[in-house]
């Protein structure tokens, strides 16, 4: 069976490491990485813990396909409470870092309580050792660290995840990023590895891993993979990578502009893949160099990028003056459009910043809209940005707000604080383009109505990954059928988040693509119906998390702005989302109460009650 | 009369008639369906793909009974995820 069947605990608070068997009964239930972290966690903690404190834990699971050679299964995930949102956070990432724990021998790693000093721990197969960090590497960039703990241990093959100082210092959308530019990106769950003061773990594994049936396994592997390489979706991602969707939704009127005020960006032309791949005057260069792959990835959505060596933002900055990590959809988004920034170098700048500091370019965008609109109407002055205009459109203020909030330095602090407790504190809660106190995706949901649905009920906040309504809302802007669509599509993805494999390999394809390579790695003869049906249990369980830690049915909602503000153009022009609407039917459909509580019976039909 | 397509991430071999862009402008009879102009573009069909006419969402299933009149504009993309 294809999970190494152990898992690394270590106690912060008494600098001890202990290797402890899997549960293996909740592994066949809950699968890997997002379900069985999720059923570690919730048995282990309080859900209404302080996120930030010694009492939340934090939990980095592999997927029984991760490190398998099953095409795109490189990926963990990072369970926890997320302090942004104080909901269950789940953030997953690719990169070589988690294959490279499954190829040390373990499945996961669980770290908790809080050490008295800032540590790191390295992972070399069995060797599990917890180090100083002190006078090394706290306080150092996620870059610095990673350069400096391969040189110290002499290993250039260590794969390190790491916290900037953004996590050091708590921001609350501080994330772990990992192999430089890949990141567990959400929800905080940086600041938790900061608030127990882990600057990084590292990892190397030679130990290999092992499926229950070698030959069905290659043979449903090969199968995916010859479905996967000549798929058109393959060859998007691979040649453009998912930055190709900003000319989707400014064509539609989703694309969030100017803090969601518009939906459609007058400078999308300037920062959209053409542009990003046409070479420009100053160096002959084009700003996105090639495509990158996470382990064992045949698509290799990733870019690398270079910014134009005359640009504002990285004069007198030669370590910039090199290749980056490129941008993705969710990072241009954020960063130009709904900051109204039409300044691809700036953005470029932005994201490798949010990489070097370890910061969710998502919340860190969105956030700096929020701060953007309250310099508008005047809610916040020079006096409090310390005599930056913060204005819609200011490529400099995007970039001076990216070091001062990487670096947790003057207003900065207050940026890091996410859209929604700063809006909070400056009075106008309603600029915080949120849900659950996480910020949006790059997807006004006036004009697609089940991801404004999907967003509402997403256990980790506004979320993109969690529920796949795009081919329908790109077709009808109505209410009918988008309930069964989100719910579906979220007890799929719930249920492909813990195998271990990437999410994109779901463009090419079915659900019985992804459990023949399954079934073949851990036996057990998992059927479609089975895994459908786990994803719904790992669904209903975080949903439980969420309760217990004192959300309610009045937290699936949408920013008002969503709910009474028509949009001002495009193909849902003068729509708002009709969240009441869809939400009654959702609710039904799931099984659960008209207050969002899954009812008794549910829970028995699911084996959680 | 005049039909200005404009095909956004589309992979692939370009349609005779788009530009590098992905645009192009077409001429056609009276009473051209979507429909009909689609299936001239040849798109791959191993993932669906979304059409806009004037920048309203027309459904694949009214792609058929959508008569495209002289200046009409035709946008089509593929409804991929983002990440
Ligand atoms: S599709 Fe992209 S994000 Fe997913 S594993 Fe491959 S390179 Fe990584």
């Amino acid at each position: 069976m294809s999970w190494q069947g152990k898992i690394i605990r270590i106690d912060l608070g008494k600098g001890t490491v202990k290797s402890e068997p899997l549960n293996m009964a909740w592994a066949r239930t809950y699968i890997g990485q997002r379900g069985l972290g999720t059923k570690y966690l919730m048995s282990e903690i309080d859900p209404a813990c302080d996120p930030l404190s010694p009492a939340n834990k934090l939990i980095f699971a592999t997927g029984p396909l991760t490190a398998t050679g099953a095409s795109t299964g490189g990926r963990y995930s990072v369970i926890t409470k997320g302090p942004l949102t104080n909901a269950i956070a789940c953030s997953n990432s690719g990169g070589q870092f988690g294959a490279y724990l499954k190829l040390a021998g373990w499945d996961m790693l669980i770290l908790e309580g809080k050490s008295p000093k800032p540590v790191y721990i390295v992972v070399e197969n069995e060797d599990v050792r917890i180090l100083p960090a002190d006078g090394f590497i706290w306080g150092k960039t996620v870059w610095e660290t990673e350069d400096m703990i391969r040189a110290k241990h002499q290993n250039p093959e260590l794969r390190v995840a790491a916290i900037g100082v953004a996590g050091e210092t708590m921001a609350r959308f501080a994330c772990i990023v990992n192999d430089r530019d890949r990141a567990a990106g959400r929800s905080g769950v940086g600041a938790v590895m900061g608030s127990k003061n882990v600057k990084a773990i590292a990892t190397f594994g030679n130990i290999g891993t092992k499926v229950a049936d070698g030959k069905a396994f290659l043979k449903a592997t090969r199968a995916a993979m010859d479905k996967l390489n000549p798929h058109a979706a393959r060859e998007r991602l691979s040649k453009r990578g998912t930055h190709s969707m900003l000319d989707v939704t400014h064509a539609y009127g989703s694309l969030p502009t100017n803090n969601c005020r518009a939906v459609q960006f007058d400078g999308a032309g300037k920062v959209n893949v053409a542009a990003a791949q046409k070479p420009r005057r100053s160096d002959g260069r084009a700003s996105s160099q090639t495509n990158k792959a996470c382990f064992a990835c045949s698509i290799g959505c990733g870019r690398i990028a270079t910014i134009d060596p005359e640009h504002f933002s990285i004069k007198d900055k030669p370590q910039y003056k090199t290749s980056l990590g490129g941008l993705e959809y969710e990072s241009i988004y954020a960063l130009a459009p709904m900051c109204g920034v039409d300044d691809l170098d700036a953005a470029t700048y932005a994201s490798a910043l949010c990489n070097e500091h370890g910061m969710d370019p998502i919340s860190f965008g969105a956030s700096v809209a929020a701060a953007m609109e309250l310099f508008d109407v005047g809610a916040i002055t020079l006096k409090e940005t310390g005599g930056i205009e913060l204005k819609f459109g200011s490529a400099e203020a995007l970039c001076w707000a990216a070091e001062a909030t990487g670096t947790a330095q003057g207003f900065g602090k207050e940026i890091g604080l996410g859209a929604k407790r700063l809006t909070e504190k400056y009075g106008h809660p309603e600029f915080a383009m949120c849900v659950k106190g996480q910020e949006f995706p790059g997807y006004d949901v006036r004009a697609m109505q089940g991801m404004g649905l999907g967003y509402a009920t997403s256990n980790r906040g506004a979320c993109h990954l969690r529920a796949s309504p795009f081919v329908d809302d790109f077709a009808h802007i109505r209410t009918e059928g988008k309930a069964e669509i989100v719910k579906k599509s979220q007890d799929r993805i719930a249920a492909w988040d813990s195998t271990g494999v990437c999410l994109f390999s779901g463009n090419a394809w079915d659900v019985s693509d992804l459990v023949a390579q399954l079934d073949a790695s851990i036996g057990g003869g998992w059927t479609a119906e089975q895994f459908l049906e786990t994803g719904e249990k790992i669904w209903n369980m975080e949903r439980l998390f969420n309760m217990k830690a004192g959300f309610t049915a009045a937290d699936d909602t949408l920013p008002k702005r969503m709910l009474e503000t028509p949009a001002p153009s495009g193909a849902g022009k003068g729509k708002v989302n009709e969240l009441k609407v869809m939400l009654p039917e959702y609710y039904e459909l799931r099984g659960w109460t008209k207050d969002g509580e899954p009812t008794t019976q549910t829970l028995s039909r699911l084996g959680l009650a | 009369m005049r039909i200005a397509v404009h095909l956004i991430s589309q992979v692939g071999k370009r349609p005779a008639g788009i530009d590098d862009n992905g645009q192009g402008t077409f001429e056609f009879p009276d009473g051209k369906t979507l429909s009909g102009l689609l299936a001239g573009l040849s798109l791959r069909t191993d993932e669906p793909f979304m059409a806009l006419v004037n920048g309203q969402a027309i459904p694949p299933s009214e792609r058929d009974s959508t008569i495209l009149m002289d200046g009409d504009e035709v946008t089509v993309f593929p409804p991929m995820e983002g990440g």
